[in-house]
Formats: C-alpha cells, sequence, structure tokens
C-alpha cells in the first residue's frame, strides 16, 4: 500500500482536503442539491477512510474517491422519496461517466471561476450571495428586495450565463 | 466577459431545477432532454458544477460582502416607484429601507460581539456541567463501530456529562453498552483517560483522548467548548435566531467552508446577562470516526466543583495503574 506518508492518517487528510471540491462537484452532479452534496461527502469521507487500507497510492485519489462517490450517491437517490430531477438508469449512468470525465479539470474550473466572479457586477455578485452564501430561496430575495421572483431568476440567470461563457473562454485560453 | 447569448432551453429548465423553482412538467422535461442529447447533458453538468461551486465558494466567503450593492438599487426604485406618495408616507418608507439597510449593516456585527461575550464567559474559570444528548445518531452507528479500536468510540454520548472549568480543564464521563463507564478529562496540563477499572493512560496532550470523531484539523467538536467558540467566531457565519426573551438569546453559526473541519451548523442559546452557554446543538459533525450527526449540550449545574475535580486522581481508587504516554 504504497502511501505518499508514512501516517495513514494524515496521508488521506492531505488527499482528502486536496480532492474534496472535484468530489463534492461530482457528487453535486448527480444529487444536483448543494445541501445533499454537502452530507454526501461527510459520508464519503468516512467511507473512503475506512477503504484507505485498499488504496493504490498509484491510483489518481480523485478517481478512487469517484468510484465510491458514484455508489453514494446512487444509493442516496434510491432512498429519496423526491428527487429534483426524476432520471432513469440509463441517463443517470451517462450522467455519472460523463461527470467523471469532468473531474480532473474541476480546480481549473475553481480557479477560473474565482477570476470571473471579479467580472460580474456588484449587484450581481450580491445576489449571488443571498442565494449561495446565506442560501435565501429565490422566492425570499424577491420579498426582501421588492422584486418579482422572476426579476430575481433572471439576475441570476444571467450571472450564470456570464460565468459560464467565461470560464469556457479562460480554460479554452490555457489550451495548448 | 462576452456578450450573453439568449438562454436556451436547457439553461432554463438546468437552472429552474437548481434553483429549486421547477413544476413536475418542468422536471419531466429536462429529464427527457437529458436523455435524448450528450450535449444537453455536457450543458446541464456544466450548470450543476457551477451551482455547486458557487455554493462552495460563496460559503468560503468569496462573494461580495456588501448587501447595499442590491438593496441600494432598491432604495433608488423604491423612491422613483412611490413619488406619489404623501408626505407622511415618503419619511416612513426610507425610514424603513434605511432600518432594513442598518439591520443588514449592523446585527452581524452585534451577533459576534454576543460571541466575544459568550467566549469571554467561557474563559473565567467557572465550573458548569452539561449534559449530552444525541439528537441524531446518524446512519451506521451500530455498536460495530465501537469495535474499531480508535480512541474513544463516538457513539454512546447520549446520556454523557460534560464538566467544565479553566483552559484545557474537562471531565466527560459516558455509559458504554456493555454497562462500564469510561471517563476522560483534562486538568489544564495533561489529558487522561479510564474505562471502567482498568489503567488510566495519561498523555502531554491535551486532545489526545478527547478525538472523538474523525476532523481533518484534529480537533476536538465539542470537549473543547473553547476551541469551538473560537472556530465558531473565525470559521461561521454568524446569526441571530431569537432575542425575544430577556432570559435566552439565540444565536446560529453556518460553517463558512468545508476545507475547515467542525459541524456544519451551531446553534447557542445563552445568558445575555452573563454570557453563559445554556444550551448548544451541533449538527451535522463530521462522521469519519462514526460519531453521531447532531449532539446538544444543555447546561444542567453551576455548582463549584472540587478543587482537584479534573484530576483522574478525584475519578478512582488511589494505586491504579497508570500508563503514561510520551
Amino acid at each position: 500500500m504504497p502511501h505518499p506518508s508514512s501516517d495513514p492518517h494524515l496521508s488521506f487528510t492531505r488527499q482528502f482536503v486536496a480532492a474534496q471540491p472535484a468530489l463534492h462537484g461530482f457528487l453535486m452532479s448527480l444529487a444536483h442539491d448543494p445541501h445533499a452534496a454537502d452530507d454526501l461527502l461527510q459520508e464519503l469521507a468516512e467511507r473512503m477512510w475506512r477503504k484507505f487500507d485498499e488504496y493504490d497510492g498509484n491510483r489518481p485519489f480523485v478517481a478512487w474517491g469517484i468510484g465510491y462517490a458514484r455508489l453514494l450517491a446512487m444509493e442516496w437517490r434510491r432512498k429519496q422519496q423526491r428527487l429534483p430531477l426524476p432520471l432513469d438508469d440509463e441517463t443517470l449512468d451517462r450522467l455519472a461517466s460523463e461527470a467523471a470525465d469532468d473531474a480532473p479539470r474541476h480546480d481549473e474550473r475553481l480557479d477560473a471561476l474565482r477570476a470571473c466572479l471579479k467580472g460580474l457586477t456588484e449587484r450581481q455578485r450580491a445576489v449571488l450571495r443571498m442565494r449561495y452564501q446565506e442560501s435565501i430561496p429565490v422566492a425570499e430575495i424577491a420579498i426582501a428586495s421588492n422584486r418579482t421572483q422572476m426579476a430575481v431568476y433572471k439576475m441570476l440567470k444571467h450571472a450564470h450565463q456570464a460565468l459560464l461563457i467565461c470560464i469556457s473562454e479562460t480554460l479554452a485560453s490555457q489550451t495548448p | 466577459m462576452s456578450e450573453i447569448d439568449p438562454i436556451p432551453a436547457i439553461d432554463d429548465l438546468s437552472l429552474r431545477i437548481l434553483h429549486d423553482l421547477a413544476d413536475d412538467d418542468e422536471r419531466a422535461e429536462l429529464a427527457r432532454l437529458l436523455a435524448t442529447s450528450p450535449d444537453n447533458r455536457r450543458r446541464f453538468l456544466d450548470h450543476a458544477a457551477l451551482h455547486g461551486m458557487l455554493a462552495r465558494e460563496a460559503k468560503a466567503g468569496a462573494m461580495a460582502e456588501n448587501p447595499h450593492a442590491f438593496f441600494g438599487s432598491l432604495e433608488k426604485v423604491s423612491v422613483r416607484k412611490t413619488s406619489r406618495l404623501s408626505g407622511f408616507w415618503l419619511p416612513a418608507a426610507a425610514a424603513v429601507i434605511v432600518a432594513c439597510i442598518a439591520i443588514l449593516t449592523f446585527m452581524p456585527t452585534n451577533a459576534m460581539a454576543a460571541l466575544d461575550r459568550i467566549i469571554a464567559a467561557m474563559n473565567e474559570a467557572r465550573d458548569r456541567s452539561y449534559t449530552i444528548e444525541v439528537i441524531n445518531a446518524g446512519p451506521d452507528s451500530g455498536a460495530s463501530r465501537s469495535d474499531r479500536g480508535r480512541f474513544p468510540p463516538a457513539n454512546h454520548l447520549d446520556g454523557a456529562t460534560l464538566w467544565l472549568r479553566g483552559p484545557g480543564e474537562f471531565v466527560l464521563r459516558q455509559t458504554l453498552p456493555n454497562g462500564e463507564t469510561r471517563i476522560i478529562g483534562g486538568d489544564g496540563t495533561q489529558s487522561w483517560s479510564m474505562k471502567g477499572d482498568g489503567p488510566v493512560r495519561v498523555s502531554p496532550d491535551l486532545n489526545r483522548f478527547g478525538r472523538a470523531i474523525f476532523d481533518p484539523n484534529g480537533e476536538v467538536a465539542f470537549l473543547d467548548l473553547r476551541t469551538q467558540l473560537d472556530q465558531l467566531r473565525r470559521l461561521y457565519q454568524i446569526e441571530w435566531l431569537d432575542r425575544s426573551s430577556r432570559e435566552t438569546w439565540k444565536l446560529r453559526g453556518l460553517r463558512r467552508s468545508h476545507e475547515q473541519g467542525g459541524p456544519r451548523e451551531i446553534e447557542l442559546w445563552f445568558s445575555p446577562d452573563n454570557g453563559l452557554i445554556q444550551r448548544m446543538i451541533l449538527n451535522q459533525l463530521p462522521r469519519g470516526n462514526g460519531g453521531p450527526v447532531s449532539i446538544a449540550i444543555i447546561l444542567r449545574s453551576t455548582e463549584p466543583l472540587a478543587p482537584d475535580y479534573f484530576q483522574h486522581t478525584s475519578h478512582h481508587e488511589p494505586g491504579r495503574t497508570l500508563l503514561a504516554e510520551p
């Protein structure tokens, strides 16, 4: 069992912390809910730690974790009475495979996102903050700001759209 | 950034799902689109990934700190829209807007000041005893987890008693399923642990026996309330939940980042007069060591304890074997 560090606890912790964003992103692509992805990530840490003595250190840690994350997300979906998105098994499998292909580039996307956030307007950042940092539902943001739900949703939509374009352009410019 | 194109249906549906705005027809339509086209799946995954990254980045504090950017524009819109209001209503409406902005500006500061007061109260060498109640044991919390040899089994906390005094001074007494009592503690200079009538293990590492729950930072989630409160101040978004009573106020902290350990949410009930914690709920604890998901720590007494209560010798008969760790 070749671990980078002789202390398995330290080695696991170091690698899991580094892999967390990519694993969270993968879980998010199957759970479609950040809070559920958070919970699953905690469960995933526990499961991977239990199996860490089976980990082959020559294999990328993220790829190893995604195997468990996929099983965990599927188990979670089976237990839900109501899912944000009803998908058949075949579509879900395809989605999981395509999300797994994306995972290695997650860190680059995150770096791009951080840069792209600076290009948003103050108002866009503020509404994103309310939605994501404070976890305020769109309907409540609308009430608090005396706007329609549709107006708030459109602000979020345009911010998303701008970020996706910016991230895509940033990644394209980095590709040799 | 580039000019934004008209938004296609897949984008709209993806976002409506992710923001929990979609109705059943829209869910079904998105499921159909994802089943039929890899391009649609690609686009949906882009949105889902962005949604997840934004949630994580926002919790880590990467978003605009100034909500006035949003509400400030509201103020202008409101004045424009209310220009037909009477002379009485205009100042009233303005006062409401100013009050809203003031609350948004000052509320976190006051909550933080209240937290500082709680921390100051915790730093007083005052004896307190708390009962721990497991609110949510979590899945897979059976006894088999206790056989894994790591220290100590984090389950079986329900009904445990925690005594606290000054920094590093704590005693936690748990009753295990076999009826034995496990006691771990610290006297400020060393920590110690004993189970049943077995030997007393002693360590100069104050957290050695308190690492009840797996945590990447190796910190003790609930035995060391000072560390917990300090983390609450540094790593959590603090907000008021309730200040309607004279006896008890309530704060909530939401962890900003996943990169840090600790429970995801902490609720604190405390006395506004003296900052004494009356009740603390730790939700979504890290569970790598199989501990509970949520626990409550409830104040039972502030009666003074014996001066040597936090030394292990107060909890066993003389002559017990000591195993000193380096």
